[in-house]
């Protein structure tokens, strides 16, 4: 299994459906049958909601409306970019979204006139001048894809580089209507959705497109660590809170201690399994009210599983717990399992745990999924 | 709203398109019975939303859509805990495996892996497409898939190695389970 190829190749031969196996032809009475029912649906303009993906290509642009501004939009109008506008106490900045036909500019490359991307890197990254992150409060309510005056306002919560304003609103000035751009330029569109977080980062006054700003996604937040040092060194402590999500957190492999002995603080997060009514990975519940030496000892009692003895684990429905701690103004969050696997936990550098008896009746307190 | 002539024709083709595709799709990741509901469920999404679909990245799109529509499935069914205890077995397609060292290896990865690395070599799928799938960027696809492959081989090579001197830390994991 030395190339990637050969390991495609050797992975489709366990595919329990390979194209060899036959499956119904849309011919089939059976088939018609579905699409007869389906197709006498009656459609309701209004349902078209349903959010399918951030990235979208040119020719769902003309879908994309409301709650969405996407890249690839000709502006003309040009906003100022630097000046910061105190209101009510608040600094506030305002951003240019980019231009169909301008140019990305990032770390200094300047791509060509069809808006064509510079490879997404970090050492591109670390070049940008301006570097955010923050959640959106407001999106401009359009309802026809026209996009007059389109303003996202994001609530700024870190600055990696550039600024110090408490609001950014990023804005789209133009009259006229959505013209797509070549496919190449907008394929990075990105959604301004309420609510979400994203990280953004802008030259010259333009937010940079071309996978330079975008929803605050692990991958993303990583590259943003790297390109301008991690985030909790802001100059305030981080705030203790409960990931919204813990999609992309990998156990490593490093010996050491679990969690760091006598934190200061601690806060125990419930997210939902595939086996609860909301979505899978909502937070659903935490617990702030701990004592945090106490937790970190009974969880140090854990012992390390040695790589190549990987548990296996006949039903988990994926259910996991957080609990992160706060030490000397760092973060360490610990993962943990509760079904199947439910006695094994992570860090993203400690690989896998076994918690102790005492840690896992502990937990039980917090969370009744957690096995014996 | 009824659907115009043209979307008629369009959803139709669409179909022709997609439909044994999602087919597999769908019967790779949870059983028959449950694959003919959910896609029924496609295809209605599909119908809504003819609209919508990329003509570039149709199919892509209908896995991205098949994929929401597994998540909502498996969350009904996997309500009744008891149940699907019993079912288990049945639920997870089984796989006449004459590979059981790389399908082992496949199934210790995390799920997020395992569907990068099914969608990439049995949907035969473009990091690109992959993306579409999982609303991601690209980029993020690429870099998933790199370390999903950087995994699995990781996890294969560790497997064989244990092998030989038997499953001793394996079967001990498993009794500890239970």
């Amino acid at each position: 299994m030395s190339s990637d190829e050969d390991l495609r190749a050797r992975l489709s031969q366990i595919d329990p459906f390979p194209t060899s196996v036959p499956v119904d032809p849309f011919t089939s009475p059976k088939s018609q049958d579905i699409l007869k029912g389906v197709m006498a649906t009656q459609i309701h303009e209004k349902n078209q909601k349903y959010s399918h993906g951030r990235w979208r290509k040119p020719s769902l642009l003309t879908a994309v409306a409301a709650a969405v501004v996407a890249f690839g939009i000709v502006a003309l109008g040009v906003t100022s970019g630097g000046p910061i506008n105190p209101t009510k106490g608040k600094t506030t900045l305002v951003l240019k979204l980019p231009g169909g036909g301008t140019s990305l500019q990032a770390g200094g490359i300047t791509s060509t006139q069809s808006a064509s991307c510079v490879g997404f890197s970090v050492p591109y990254l670390r070049e940008v001048p301006m570097a955010f992150a923050g959640t959106v409060t407001a999106v401009s309510d359009r309802t026809v894809p026209t996009l007059s005056d389109m303003t996202v306002t994001l609530r700024v919560d870190h600055w990696y580089k550039g600024g110090t304003a408490d609001v950014v609103t990023l804005t789209t000035l133009t009259s006229h209507a959505l013209t797509p751009t070549t496919s190449a330029g907008v394929e990075d569109g990105v959604e301004f959705v309420q609510g979400k977080r994203y990280l953004v980062t802008a030259t010259n006054g333009t937010v940079n497109g071309c996978g330079f700003t975008g929803e605050a996604t692990p991958e993303l937040e990583k590259a943003f660590a790297e390109a301008f040092g991690p985030a909790t060194a802001a100059t305030h402590p981080p705030s203790l809170v409960c990931p919204s999500s813990l999609a992309g957190v990998h156990p490593g492999s490093r010996l050491g201690q679990l969690v760091p002995s006598a934190p200061e603080r601690v806060v125990f997060c419930k997210y939902a399994g595939s086996n609860e009514k909301v979505k899978y990975g909502t937070l659903i519940r935490f617990a702030a009210m701990l004592n945090p030496s106490t937790l970190a000892a009974l969880l140090n009692q854990a012992k390390f599983v040695p790589d190549g003895s990987a548990y296996s684990c006949p039903i988990d429905f994926n259910a996991l717990d957080a609990i992160v701690f706060l030490k000397a103004k760092k973060i360490t969050t610990l993962v943990i399992h509760t079904w199947g696997c439910g006695w094994t936990a992570s860090t993203n550098t400690s690989g896998t745990w076994r918690l102790s008896k005492a840690a896992r009746s502990e937990l039980r307190k917090l969370d009744p999924t957690i096995s014996r | 709203v009824t659907r115009l002539p043209e979307d008629r024709l369009r959803f139709e083709a669409l179909v022709t398109e997609v439909y044994q595709p999602l087919q597999r799709y769908l019967c790779r990741r949870i059983d028959f019975a449950s694959a003919d509901d959910v896609l029924g469920d496609v295809l209605l999404v599909m119908w809504r939303r003819v609209d919508d679909i990329p003509a570039e990245a149709a199919l892509a799109w209908c896995y991205g859509v098949a994929r929401g529509c597994l998540a909502n499935k498996r969350r009904g069914a996997d309500r009744h805990l008891k149940l699907v205890r019993r079912l288990a077995s049945e639920l997870e397609p089984t796989i006449p495996s004459d590979d059981p060292l790389l399908r082992e290896a496949l199934n210790r990865l995390p799920e997020a892996d395992r569907e990068v690395l099914r969608l990439w070599a049995w949907e035969y799928l473009p990091p690109r497409e992959i993306a579409i799938v999982l609303g991601i960027s690209p980029n993020a696809a690429s870099i998933r898939l790199h370390r999903a492959t950087k995994k699995l081989k990781a996890e294969f090579l560790r497997r064989n190695e244990t092998e030989s001197p038997g499953h001793s830390m394996e079967q001990q994991g498993k009794e500890d389970i239970r």
